[in-house]
C-alpha cells in the first residue's frame, strides 16, 4: 500500500466531497466546523434546512451582522425557523431584531416564525409556499402598529398553501374590512345570505388554513370580512383555534359558503349563539371527513328522553349528517338546555343479544365508515363500552372510562377488553383514560381480564406447557391475589383467552388501570405493541406479581416507547419493578420514560422515619411483605445493568423520581452501551458529599463517555449524611455530622406527615429550608459549570433542585394571568412606549 | 491519456474474448483486470465493476471488455478495499448505489457489515488512520461509487462531529490558519 503519495490532508479532496462530508452534520456543527479552515464554508451552501433559536451566542453574531446577509450565504434555502429558545431568560427581543431584517429569500418554501416582525419580507419571497406565523404573547410588539395592509399580503396576494395564523395582536390594528364603514359592515352582515356580492378574495391554492387566538371581535371579523367574500375552492382543511370566542349563527354559514370541498374542520373554544346542535352539524358542508369540537358550546342535548346519554346520541347525529366520517373528535363541550334534544335513530330495532354474551348486541352501527373516535370530558355520560363496540371500522379509539354500562340486566359483568376485542378487530391505537375511583359515581371499577397464574410442571418444556394451560374463554379465572400465586416455582403467565388479542394494536394508552396482573395480560397478549403509556398507575401496594421471581414472560420486540407514571406510597417501588418486568424482552426501546410522583418532603420523612426505625423500633409502619432494602426507590446498579443489557439503543432516558445511586452511574459510564444513541437525559442523582470539590468524578466520567449527548436535565438531591459510626450502638443516635457548605440534612423530626401539615409553617423552619435552598442553588451552579466545561457538546443544560421551602409551603404559585388581559395589557404598554 | 491509448490498443483482443464466451455453451462469468499505479493488479467481475459508474461509462463505451486496464490515482490498498466493498455489495439490492436515492435517504445508518468494512480500515496497526479513509473516498469519489463516498463520507462526519476545532485541525492535517485568516474566519 502507498497513500504517501497521495498528500492525505483532507483538503486534497474535491469541494464536491467536503460539501457532502459536511452536509452529514447538523447545521450547528456546520456553523462550527467552519472554523476549521475557511474551505470548510461551502458546507453551509447547500443547507435547505435553517432553525435560528433565539437566545444562544450564535444568533446574537448573527443580528450583528444582520439576518439578510446570512441568508445569502443560504442560496438553497427550502425551510427557515426563527424559534424562541424554550427556557430562555428574555431573548425575546433578539428575535424581533433578528427578523425585522428579514428581506425575503428567492428560494423560500417554508417560513416558521415565532415574531410577526418577518411579514415586511414576505413580499419577496415568490416561492412561499407555508407560513406559519405563531406570536407568542410575551413577544414584543412595537413593529406591529407600522404593519399596513398586511392582511391583504397575506390573505391576497401571497401563493401559499398552507398558512398558519397565531398573532392575536396582528387583529387589534389588521381587520379584513378595511375600508368599508362599520356600518356598512353590519348592513352587509345582515343581508349577505339574501345577496352575496362577488368574491374578492379568490384563492385557488389555499388547501390548510389555521387560524388560532381569535377572540370574539376577531372571529366575527374573520368570518364576516374575509369567508364572506372569499372563494377558496381547494381548501380542505380549517383548524380555528378560538380564545373563547361567541359566534354568531349566520357566521357559521359562511364556512360552506366559501370552502365547498371541505373534508377536515376543527372548531376550538366557541361558544355559538343560540344554535342547537343539530342546526350546527347542518350548517357545516355535508361531506365532511373529519370534524372535531373541543371546549364549545351548543345547545341542545342534555334533555334527552332519560335511557340515552348524550355521547351516544352526539356521535348518532354526527354519523347520520355527515355519511362519510372517518374521523370524530369531541372533548369538553357543553350542551346547554333549550334547544330540541339531540335525537337518536328514529326507532331502535328490538335488542338481538346472543345467548353467549348478553351485551353483544345487532343495532345497526351509526357511522359505518367512522375510523377514529374521541370522546373526552363527557364525564359519567360517555357511551357504554356497548355502543362503542357497534363502531366497526373504528381503528383509534381515545375516550373516557367507558365503563358505566358493565352491567345488564342480569347483573353480570362485562369485560371491556372482551368486548372490543370481539367487536372490533381493527383497532390500532387504544387511549382509555379511566375516571378515578372516587369521583362521585356508584360505578364498579373496571375489572379487565384477570390473568391465570397456573403452575408449570418442572419437566414440561416451557413452550408446551403455554399452549397447554390455555383455558378456554368460559372456565372461570384464578385472580392473581399475592396468597394463591404460587411463588419460587417456575410459573407462566397465561391470558384467559386462546388469543384475546386485537392483531393490529401498536399503540396502547391507559390512564389509571387499576389492576396490574390485567395490565400485564394484555401485554402479554400484544407483542405488536410500539408505544406504551401508562399514566397514573395507583401503587397503594406492591402486587405479588411484581416482586421476583417474575412470572411473567412478556415480550414487545417492536417497542419503541416506553412511558410509565406512577403515583402513590408505593410509586417508586412499583415503578422500577413494571420497568423491569415490561423492558426485559424489548430490545428496540429508544424512548424510555419513568415517573413516580414524589416530593422532596416525602423523601425527608422517609430519611426521617428510617432514622427513628433505627433508633429505638418506633413507628415501624412497614407491611412485612416487603423486603426491606429493596424500596429505597433507587435505581441500583443490577436494575440499570438490566436495563443496559435489555434496551442498547436507547436515545431518550428520564428518570424522574427515582434516584440513580452512584454504582448504577458508575456501570453506566463505565459500560458505554449508549454512547452512541444516547441523546438526551433527564435524571435524579445525590450531589457529591465533598462540595468542594464539585467534579464529580463518576459524572464527568459518564457524561464525557457519552459523546452524542445533546440535552441533559440533571436534578439534585442534597448529599445524604455519612453513616452514622456503627461502633457506638447507642440510642443516642443520630450523630450529626456537620456538612461542608451546611447541606446535608439536619434532624428532620420536625416535620410533619403532609396530612398533619399546620396552616402556618414557623418563621424558623422556613428560614432554615431558605438557608438549605440557598445551599442547593449554589451547588446546582456549581455542577452546571462543571459540566458545561468538561462535556461542552451538550446544548441544552439544566441543573436543578427541588425547592425544600416551597414543597413545604406547598404552593403559593402565581396564578396565571388569563390570556386576554395580558394581551391588553402589552398592546397598551407597547402603545405607551 | 495513457490508458485510453492501451485501452483502445487491446480493444480488438476484447472483443475476441466476448466472442468466445458467446460460443461456448455455459457462458463463463466476464471478467476484467485493472492495474494499480503501483503494479499491483486485481481481477474482477464485470458485475462487481460496474458498481463504479466510471467502469460502467467505459464498459458501455467500449462494448466489450478491454484487457488490462490501468488505473491512475488510486493505490492498490485502496482498490482493494473497494473491489471489497464492491464484491459485497453488488448483490445487494437493499443499498443505494444512486445519487438520487441516498440523498432521498438522509436518516440512514450505517450498516452492519459497513461498520465493520470502516472500523478495519480506521484501525489498521492499532491506531487511527484518518489518512486511509481520506484516500479512499478520493479513490471512490475518482472511480464515482455513490454508495461508498456516502459511507465515506458519513465515516468522516462522525468522526468530526463532537470534536473541537483543534482537535480536527490536528487530526485531518489542516494547517492552522494564520492570525489574518483567522480574524476572517471569526467574522
Amino acid at each position: 500500500m502507498s497513500t504517501q503519495n497521495y498528500p492525505p490532508s483532507i483538503n486534497n479532496l474535491p469541494t464536491e466531497v467536503i460539501c457532502q462530508i459536511l452536509s452529514h452534520l447538523s447545521v450547528r456543527e456546520r456553523a462550527r466546523v467552519t472554523g476549521v479552515c475557511r474551505r470548510w464554508s461551502v458546507g453551509l451552501s447547500d443547507t435547505r434546512e435553517l432553525a435560528l433559536v433565539a437566545g444562544p451566542e450564535i444568533v446574537k453574531k448573527i443580528s450583528r451582522k444582520g439576518l439578510a446577509t446570512v441568508l445569502e450565504g443560504f442560496p438553497v434555502l427550502r425551510d427557515l425557523k426563527l424559534k424562541l429558545h424554550a427556557r430562555g431568560p428574555e431573548p425575546n427581543q433578539d428575535l424581533v431584531t433578528l427578523a425585522s431584517d428579514f428581506r425575503g429569500h428567492p428560494t423560500l418554501r417554508n417560513l416558521t416564525s415565532d415574531t410577526s416582525a418577518v411579514i415586511p419580507g414576505l413580499t419577496a419571497c415568490p416561492n412561499l409556499d407555508s407560513l406559519t406565523l405563531r406570536e407568542d404573547i410575551s413577544m414584543p410588539v412595537p413593529h406591529i402598529f407600522n404593519l399596513e395592509n398586511t392582511v391583504n399580503l397575506i390573505f391576497n396576494q401571497l401563493p401559499l398553501r398552507e398558512l398558519d395564523m397565531g398573532c392575536p395582536l396582528l387583529w387589534a390594528v389588521n381587520r379584513f374590512s378595511d375600508g368599508d364603514d362599520e356600518e356598512e359592515t353590519l348592513s352587509r352582515t345582515a343581508a349577505a345570505a339574501a345577496e352575496p356580492e362577488p368574491a374578492r378574495f379568490v384563492r385557488p391554492n389555499l388547501e390548510s388554513l389555521t387560524m388560532r387566538d381569535m377572540h370574539t371581535a376577531s372571529l366575527a371579523d374573520f368570518m364576516d370580512g374575509y369567508l364572506a367574500r372569499a372563494h377558496l375552492p381547494s381548501l380542505t382543511r380549517l383548524h380555528i383555534w378560538a380564545d373563547d370566542a361567541t359566534v354568531a349563527e349566520p357566521a357559521i354559514h359562511r364556512i360552506a359558503a366559501a370552502c365547498p370541498s371541505l373534508r377536515d374542520l376543527r372548531l376550538s373554544s366557541c361558544t355559538f349563539d343560540g344554535v342547537g346542535f343539530v342546526e350546527l352539524l347542518r350548517a357545516l358542508p355535508a361531506d365532511l371527513r373529519r370534524l372535531h369540537l373541543s371546549r364549545c358550546t351548543v345547545l341542545g342535548g342534555v334533555g334527552v328522553d332519560g335511557k340515552r346519554n348524550v355521547a351516544e346520541a352526539v356521535v348518532e347525529c354526527v354519523g347520520r349528517v355527515f355519511k362519510e366520517i372517518e374521523a370524530l373528535g369531541l372533548d369538553h363541550c357543553h350542551f346547554l338546555d333549550g334547544a330540541p334534544p339531540i335525537t337518536p335513530l328514529a326507532a331502535d330495532p328490538a335488542p338481538a343479544t346472543s345467548d353467549d354474551d348478553p351485551l353483544l348486541d345487532d343495532y345497526p352501527n351509526p357511522a359505518p365508515r367512522l375510523q377514529y373516535l374521541q370522546l373526552l370530558g363527557f364525564g359519567i355520560r360517555m357511551p357504554s363500552v356497548r355502543f362503542v363496540a357497534r363502531l366497526a371500522a373504528l381503528e383509534s379509539l381515545r375516550v373516557d372510562d367507558v365503563s358505566d354500562v358493565l352491567r345488564d340486566a342480569n347483573g353480570r359483568e362485562t369485560r371491556l377488553w372482551r368486548l372490543l376485542v370481539a367487536r372490533l378487530p381493527a383497532l390500532r391505537d387504544v387511549d382509555i383514560r379511566f375516571l378515578p375511583p372516587d369521583s362521585g359515581t356508584d360505578l364498579e371499577p373496571l375489572r379487565l381480564p384477570a390473568p391465570i397464574i397456573e403452575e408449570q410442571d418442572s419437566h414440561d418444556d416451557e413452550d408446551e406447557a403455554s399452549v397447554d394451560t390455555l383455558t378456554p374463554p368460559d372456565s372461570p379465572t384464578v385472580p392473581a391475589s399475592p396468597n394463591t400465586a404460587p411463588r419460587g416455582s417456575d410459573t407462566t403467565l397465561v391470558p384467559p383467552h386462546p388469543r384475546p388479542t386485537l392483531p393490529s394494536l401498536t399503540a396502547l394508552r391507559l390512564t389509571l388501570p387499576r389492576s396490574i396482573p390485567s395490565l400485564l395480560s394484555i401485554l402479554y397478549a400484544h407483542p405488536t405493541l410500539t408505544r406504551l403509556d401508562l399514566r397514573h398507575i395507583p401503587a397503594f401496594t406492591l402486587p405479588a406479581i411484581l416482586l421476583p421471581p417474575h412470572p411473567t414472560r412478556i415480550s414487545l420486540p417492536t417497542l419503541k416507547t416506553l412511558t410509565l407514571h406512577v403515583h402513590g406510597p408505593r410509586s417508586r417501588p412499583l415503578a422500577r419493578r413494571l420497568m423491569m418486568v415490561i423492558v426485559r424482552d424489548a430490545g428496540a426501546l429508544a424512548v424510555l420514560r419513568v415517573e413516580a410522583a414524589w416530593s422532596v418532603v416525602d423523601e425527608a420523612e422517609e430519611v426521617a422515619r428510617r432514622r427513628r426505625r433505627r433508633r429505638g423500633g418506633c413507628g415501624v409502619e412497614e407491611d412485612a411483605g416487603e423486603s426491606g432494602g429493596d424500596d429505597d426507590g433507587g435505581l441500583d446498579a443490577g436494575t440499570v445493568g438490566m436495563v443496559m443489557r435489555a434496551c442498547p439503543r436507547l436515545k431518550v432516558v428520564r428518570m424522574v423520581g427515582l434516584v440513580v445511586a452512584e454504582e448504577a452511574l458508575e456501570r453506566v459510564a463505565g459500560a458505554g452501551v449508549w454512547a452512541e444513541t444516547l441523546d438526551a437525559l433527564e435524571i435524579t442523582i445525590r450531589g457529591h458529599p465533598l462540595l468542594n470539590h464539585p467534579s464529580d468524578p463518576i459524572l464527568t466520567r459518564l457524561l464525557t463517555s457519552h459523546r452524542h449527548l445533546r440535552a441533559l436535565d440533571l436534578c439534585l438531591l442534597a448529599p445524604l449524611p455519612p453513616p452514622a459510626p456503627r461502633a457506638t450502638h447507642s440510642p443516642s443516635f443520630p450523630v450529626i455530622v456537620p456538612f461542608p457548605l451546611g447541606v446535608g440534612l439536619p434532624p428532620i423530626a420536625g416535620i410533619a406527615p403532609a396530612a398533619e401539615l399546620p396552616d402556618i409553617v414557623p418563621q424558623r423552619e422556613v428560614e432554615s429550608l431558605q438557608r438549605r435552598d440557598d445551599a442547593l442553588v449554589a451547588m446546582c451552579a456549581a455542577y452546571r459549570g462543571v459540566i458545561l466545561a468538561r462535556a461542552w457538546w451538550i446544548e441544552t443544560c439544566r441543573v436543578w433542585a427541588p425547592s425544600l421551602k416551597r414543597e413545604r409551603l406547598n404552593g403559593g404559585a402565581m396564578q396565571p394571568e388569563s390570556c386576554r388581559e395580558m394581551a391588553e395589557k402589552k398592546l397598551f404598554t407597547d402603545a405607551a412606549g | 491519456m495513457f490508458h485510453r491509448a492501451n485501452l483502445r490498443n487491446n480493444s480488438k483482443n476484447g472483443r475476441s474474448q466476448v466472442g468466445q464466451n458467446r460460443n461456448s455453451k455455459k457462458k463463463p462469468v466476464a471478467k476484467l483486470t485493472l492495474i494499480t499505479e503501483d503494479n499491483e493488479s486485481f481481477t474482477v467481475c464485470k458485475k462487481v465493476a460496474e458498481m463504479s459508474m466510471f467502469f460502467k461509462n467505459m464498459l458501455q463505451d467500449t462494448e466489450g471488455i478491454p484487457a488490462p486496464f490501468i488505473v491512475p490515482n488510486v493505490s492498490g490498498y485502496d482498490l482493494k478495499k473497494i473491489i471489497e466493498y464492491c464484491s459485497y455489495h453488488c448483490l445487494d439490492t437493499d443499498c443505494p448505489n444512486d445519487n438520487d436515492s441516498l440523498r432521498s435517504r438522509r436518516d440512514r445508518k450505517i450498516g452492519h457489515w459497513d461498520e465493520t468494512f470502516v472500523r478495519n480500515i480506521i484501525n489498521k496497526d492499532g491506531d487511527p488512520v484518518i489518512d486511509n479513509l481520506v484516500g479512499l473516498t478520493k479513490a471512490a469519489y475518482f472511480l464515482d461509487i455513490p454508495g461508498l463516498i456516502w459511507l465515506m463520507t458519513k465515516s468522516i462526519a462522525n468522526t468530526i462531529d463532537p470534536k473541537p476545532i483543534a482537535e480536527i485541525r490536528e487530526i485531518f492535517n489542516v494547517p492552522v490558519p494564520s492570525e489574518r485568516e483567522e480574524e476572517i474566519l471569526q467574522r
